[in-house]
């Protein structure tokens, strides 16, 4: 059986090792969970969790998401979804390399991620959605999170 | 006939009944706060929205968006989800709807929680998260409407979750009704404080 990433829209509740184990399907959370049990098996360490969300833009718009490019292929396949409020990925400690284990693939920074990632950034401004096509500037913002 | 005015009577009861209760199918939360009231929280889709977008030349050199910019319509539609707050109060047993929130639907919207709500005087506080934010939001019970100005998103370097929070309300002091919201995340706590005559939120300092 393939494990893949968000094979179907219920992925969203799995979001653990366990489960994604369980339903052969998870949500980046669970890919960085089992990426996270494996380098402790082998205690292999200097790589932080990271969240990644869109940055708000003064003064009114508010970073609510992203949309990936529908075309990318995840774990065990194309992914069923591509909208997205936040993603989660590892980072090294000694470097700015990003390793991303919902589609198996390393980048040398936070930007080259986003630039082979991203399409659109999601904004609230005053109440509507808005859209804006991504630029070559950083428009995330990575932070450590604990689980 | 006499049966008829009955059965009549019966269906008028019955189809408000229905529609009451229909609306709830969605709840999520149903819970009794400390102070015997019952929170539910209804989720509701919603249709479409049209998207916009600005032009590049729409912000400023450091990345802001220029006043009186202007939208330009995208073709896009974006789904939407609603979140209805309703208090059953303890004593009176009048369902209020309170408030009412419209999320855009994204995968992780679904990871929206409501931590806390609590009621003093005219106000209701509500606390609330997603997987990106947190926020503050006072409602005024008078009119159930979101006081826009009261709203306290709060942002926390390198925190993107908030564990809870609970308000704190001075019961020595409760005609000024001066509440703590404090707010506990994995890295520590923050407290704020709120003005109702002035309606502003103040960080309280370690």
């Amino acid at each position: 059986m393939v494990l893949k990433y968000w094979g179907t829209t219920a992925a969203v509740n799995f979001t653990t090792t366990k489960l994604l184990v369980k339903q052969a399907d998870g949500s980046c959370s669970a890919w960085v969970d089992l990426a996270d049990d494996l380098l402790k098996v082998h205690n292999i360490t200097g790589l932080t969790r990271q969240n990644i969300k869109t940055k708000d833009i003064p003064t009114n718009l508010v970073g609510l998401g992203f949309w990936v490019y529908p075309t990318n292929i995840g774990q065990g396949g194309v992914p069923t979804v591509y909208k997205f409020g936040n993603h989660r990925v590892f980072k090294f400690n000694s470097s700015n390399v990003v390793y991303d284990p919902s589609y198996g693939k390393r980048y040398s920074g936070e930007n080259p991620w986003e630039s082979a990632s991203i399409t659109n950034f999601v904004y609230d401004d005053n109440g509507s959605p808005m859209f804006h096509s991504n630029s070559p500037s950083q428009q995330t913002i990575f932070a450590p999170y604990v689980e | 006939m006499k049966n008829f005015k009955h059965l009549l009577v019966l269906l008028g009861f019955l189809v408000p009944l229905s529609v009451s209760l229909s609306s709830f199918a969605s709840e999520e939360l149903f819970k009794t706060l400390e102070n015997g009231s019952t929170l539910l929280i209804e989720k509701t889709k919603l249709s479409g929205k049209p998207v916009h977008t600005y032009a590049d030349d729409a912000f400023d050199a450091e990345g802001k968006l220029k006043p009186n910019a202007k939208r330009i319509p995208t073709g896009h539609v974006l789904d939407r989800i609603k979140y209805t707050l309703h208090i059953v109060d303890s004593k009176s047993k009048i369902k209020s709807i309170v408030w009412e929130k419209e999320h855009v639907e994204i995968v992780q919207w679904e990871d929206f929680k409501i931590l806390n709500v609590e009621y003093v005087n005219s106000f209701c506080f509500v606390l609330w998260k997603d997987v990106n934010n947190a926020a503050i939001e006072v409602i005024n019970l008078k009119d159930n409407k979101v006081i826009p100005k009261a709203v306290q998103r709060l942002s926390i370097a390198n925190m993107p979750e908030v564990k809870g929070g609970q308000v704190i309300v001075d019961k020595n002091n409760i005609n000024n009704a001066i509440v703590v919201f404090e707010v506990t995340t994995e890295f520590g706590k923050q407290t704020w404080k709120f003005d109702p005559s002035t309606l502003v939120w103040t960080k309280k300092s370690k």
